[in-house]
């Protein structure tokens, strides 16, 4: 076990059930796009998990491995996440035991979209480039469309870790009886909440509001067909071009891909035509800046 | 319990029938899916969809789909979340879904049970004394806060930044009750600069949240208040790291609010926080965190 840091990880808990994230990233199965769970529109079954554990300690393994494949397997499959084997150093898709006697049949004969799973802050370029080399690599039907349905959410492994270690109910006493006594019935309720929380941000079904949440609404009006994770992926770029070199974000493959091979930066980008500029302004009010990185998108959306 | 399906259930019976039966099978859903028919009306409903029930009836079908395609073992494992998931329900909740109606005393509870914690409570005060007095008039203070909360880029950490952009959420509660495309067209142009104000701009304002009145002409005055608001919301972050730095011990979340390398608060910053926590005496966590400072 792990010497837990009690007040870090209490303050951690009550944070994330008022409503920090415990993972973020690209969107995953539970995340709302217009209205509907990614995984419903279109409706495909359940995604690939790969979560990461290279990097992890010994003791850290010890500890989620159970906690995994015991307990939360199951309450990620029931929200459209099919786990593989944790990734080590080695990538390569292994799915669990479990996994294959949940999944749908014929699940593993066309491509699926795929979720990796990465501890936050650990995921550096040389990891991101192994993901994408090592599926590009397959030659699986899970991985045929290629990297526009590859993608990353970054969890916070500390929590991750510290919420499996207290499914021990030793564990567990041992924690509730360091908090203040004052506090112990509110741990009680929290706990269980804390969990589900970081399950739905596993899957991102607490996803809020915000810049790039909108723009992939519109991108998916405008392109109903397309997969809300080759959305994301042209959304992505469109934010990065606008964003200075430390803001720029890597979850979906295809920009990571684009950064490998120099593609979509720097270059200038077309102006909106004004056919788009028509047909995007009937998707939603939107101001010219808006028209134009929707525009990008698009564009970026068929390479 | 008595399920509300959607309506007419006559075109449907054989869909109720596999329902009832998986229902029989596992119990415990029901409850949930009552909970989440409920939700999942209030929010189609507030979006203004016009054919509800068509809409439910298809996620009926959907969610049945996946639920007999899966195995026993997973059947199990929803029997265990929604007997968890019970329990949070009738507690703070971990998000806030569209059109929750939350009383005002719970979401006053829910604050104080979050300030109850130094590194929150440091963290309202940073939001006292940084955001709220660049809040202009012109929107409900609320809808700043929610537009301000949508304007941060979600981390998987605690840190000063997340720390205030929770007291964010919290204070901007009642703004994820407007519906969704208002709150949307708000969001558009609370991240819009003054370049971007051309073109049809009557549109927009029709599009905003009922009761803000704002004009085109006054669209550039809100512009510059929410470049001011986002300025106040970076400025409460830095101040929260200062203080963090100036902290003698830093137990609990404070421990993860830390920044390396940055300048303690100064002085003025100090007796700023000192006379704000007069104010807020009661909460136990400006009093501990008074302790440490």
């Amino acid at each position: 076990m792990i010497p837990l840091n009690v007040a870090a990880t209490w303050t951690r808990m009550l944070s994330v059930t008022a409503g920090a994230c415990a993972a973020a990233g690209a969107p995953g199965p539970g995340t709302r796009v217009r209205g509907k769970a990614a995984a419903a529109e279109p409706p495909s079954g359940p995604w690939l998990g790969l979560i990461d554990f290279e990097g992890l300690t010994r003791a850290e393994r010890a500890v989620l491995e159970p906690w995994l494949y015991r307990h939360a397997e199951p309450l990620l499959l029931v929200r459209q996440l099919l786990l593989a084997r944790p990734l080590g150093e080695e990538i390569f898709v292994e799915l669990t035991a479990q996994a294959l006697e949940a999944m749908p049949e014929g699940w593993r004969d066309s491509p699926r979209p795929i979720l990796i799973l990465a501890p936050a802050g650990r995921t550096g370029p040389e990891r991101r480039k192994q993901y994408l080399e090592a599926l590009s690599r397959l030659r699986i039907p899970l991985v045929a469309r290629g990297s526009e349905l590859w993608a990353i959410r970054e969890f916070d492994k500390d929590f991750l870790v510290a919420l499996a270690q207290l499914r021990d109910p030793l564990e567990r006493a041992a924690f509730r009886s360091a908090i203040d006594p004052s506090q112990t019935r509110l741990f009680d309720q929290q706990l269980p909440a804390a969990e589900a929380a970081l399950l739905d941000d596993l899957v991102g079904a607490r996803d809020e509001d915000s810049a790039v949440a909108l723009d992939l609404a519109a991108l998916s009006s405008l392109h109903p067909q397309a997969h809300p994770l080759a959305l994301y992926g042209a959304v992505e770029r469109a934010h990065n071009r606008r964003r200075a070199e430390s803001e720029r974000t890597q979850f979906s493959a295809r920009t990571i891909q684009a950064r490998l091979s120099a593609r979509a930066f720097p270059e200038v980008p077309r102006d909106c035509s004004a056919e788009f500029a028509e047909r995007a302004s009937s998707v939603a009010p939107l101001l010219p800046a808006d028209v134009q990185r929707l525009f990008e998108a698009s564009e970026l959306l068929l390479w | 319990m008595t399920m509300l399906w959607p309506q007419p259930i006559s075109s449907r019976e054989d869909l109720v029938h596999r329902w009832e039966v998986l229902l029989l099978k596992a119990p415990r859903l029901r409850p949930w899916l009552g909970q989440m028919l409920g939700q999942k009306r209030l929010f189609l409903s507030e979006a203004g969809e016009a054919d509800i029930d068509s809409i439910l009836w298809d996620d009926l079908a959907r969610w049945l789909r996946d639920f007999e395609a899966l195995p026993p073992i997973a059947v199990a494992a929803i029997a265990t979340t929604l007997q968890e998931e019970r329990a949070v329900l009738s507690e703070p909740p971990s998000r806030e879904p569209q059109g929750e109606a939350v009383s005002p005393e719970r979401e006053v509870a829910e604050l104080q049970t979050l300030l109850c914690d130094p590194a929150f409570a440091l963290a309202f005060h940073c939001v006292e004394a940084r955001v709220r007095p660049q809040l202009a008039p012109m929107i409900p203070e609320a809808a700043w806060f929610g537009l301000l909360h949508a304007s941060v880029r979600q981390e998987p950490a605690l840190t000063a930044q997340t720390a205030v952009s929770l007291v964010v959420r919290m204070l901007g509660r009642d703004w994820a009750r407007v519906p969704a495309p208002p709150r949307q067209a708000a969001l558009r142009l609370f991240h819009a600069g003054p370049a971007d104000l051309r073109g049809d701009l009557h549109r927009i304002c029709a599009a905003l949240p009922a009761g803000w009145n704002l004009s085109p002409e006054s669209l550039p005055d809100f512009v510059a208040a929410a470049a001011r608001a986002r300025l106040g919301l970076a400025e409460a972050s830095a101040l929260c790291a200062r203080f963090v730095a100036a902290v003698k011990s830093r137990p609990g979340g404070l421990a993860l609010l830390t920044v390396e390398g940055i300048a303690p608060a100064s002085p003025a910053e100090l007796a700023e926080l000192a006379r704000n926590t007069r104010r807020h005496a009661g909460m136990a966590g400006f009093r501990r965190l008074l302790e440490l400072l």
